[in-house]
């Protein structure tokens, strides 16, 4: 399985390399073909027209080893990609108003994600956080002494303070 | 004669067994083993091959053919070799459970 993903990152960053190889070794078959046929006494046109007809459609035969090389996806992907970099960089008005909108979006997202995190819903750098006691001095009847508030955590024991 | 899916790749593994050889000599050699009885579509091997070789169980390098032009070699690796036997096991008991259930006879 690690072989198999080496030879993908290795097509993807050789490709074309890997066409040139592609493309030389299906004309060599072709070749070896047409002198086989021509050896036997068949003409060299038609020698060369059976030769192409027996390994198929060229064109197939070169999409087939491309898909089973196993990165087609991944190339047309990259491909894709570099497509519509050419795109944006004909019209730079544009991309700047994307690119801004897109940074001041993220940008206020992390902000504001971040202030949460740290004031809500990380732990507090205490040891023993759920141990943690509110002390709250009221008045009115129901609070007519120092009452402890528990944090939210429920503990397993009743305190009777 | 149709083959069955994946007996082209047992072939190939097989051929290369014998030594490294290109695509078309490949090609060649099952035409011959076989009596011309497979005239493999060319054109499947070689999509064949690179799955072969993406897998590894075969591996690839250039070098001068016979009559000295450039030809991708393919030769059988160690887990190709592993791989080869362990297919042609499963095949051959396969065509015995299928001789098994094809020569049992009617129920009247």
């Amino acid at each position: 399985m690690l072989n198999d993903l080496f030879y993908r990152i290795r097509t993807l960053f050789r490709s074309q390399a890997v066409e040139a190889e592609l493309n030389d070794e299906l004309r060599f078959h072709l070749e070896r073909q047409v002198e086989k046929l021509v050896g036997a006494g068949v003409d060299r046109e038609e020698a060369t027209r059976q030769a192409r007809r027996s390994l198929g459609g060229l064109e197939q035969v070169k999409e087939e080893c491309r898909r089973a090389r196993g990165v087609a996806l991944i190339e047309a992907l990259v491909q894709d990609i570099g497509y519509a970099l050419r795109v944006l960089r004909k019209s730079p008005g544009f991309t700047a108003a994307v690119t801004l909108s897109l940074a001041l979006g993220i940008g206020a997202n992390t902000a504001v994600f971040s202030l949460i995190d740290a004031v809500m819903w990380r732990m507090l750098p205490v040891k023993n956080p759920e141990g943690l006691l509110l002390l709250v001095h009221g008045q009115g009847p129901t609070l007519n002494r120092t009452r402890l508030l528990r944090s939210s955590r429920p503990t397993p024991r009743r305190d009777s303070m | 004669m149709d083959l069955p899916q994946g007996t082209l790749d047992l072939l190939i593994l097989k051929t290369l067994a014998l030594g490294p050889q290109h695509g078309w000599a490949i090609s060649e050699r099952i035409q011959q083993i076989s009596n011309d009885a497979l005239q493999i579509l060319q054109g499947s091997l070689y999509p064949s091959l690179h799955r072969l070789e993406r897998r590894g169980w075969i591996s690839a390098h250039w070098g001068a053919s016979e009559n000295n032009r450039r030809a991708k070699y393919y030769e059988l690796t160690r887990s190709g070799r592993r791989k080869l036997e362990g297919e042609t096991a499963a095949w051959r008991k396969l065509v015995v459970v299928i001789g098994q259930i094809l020569d049992t006879p009617y129920v009247k």
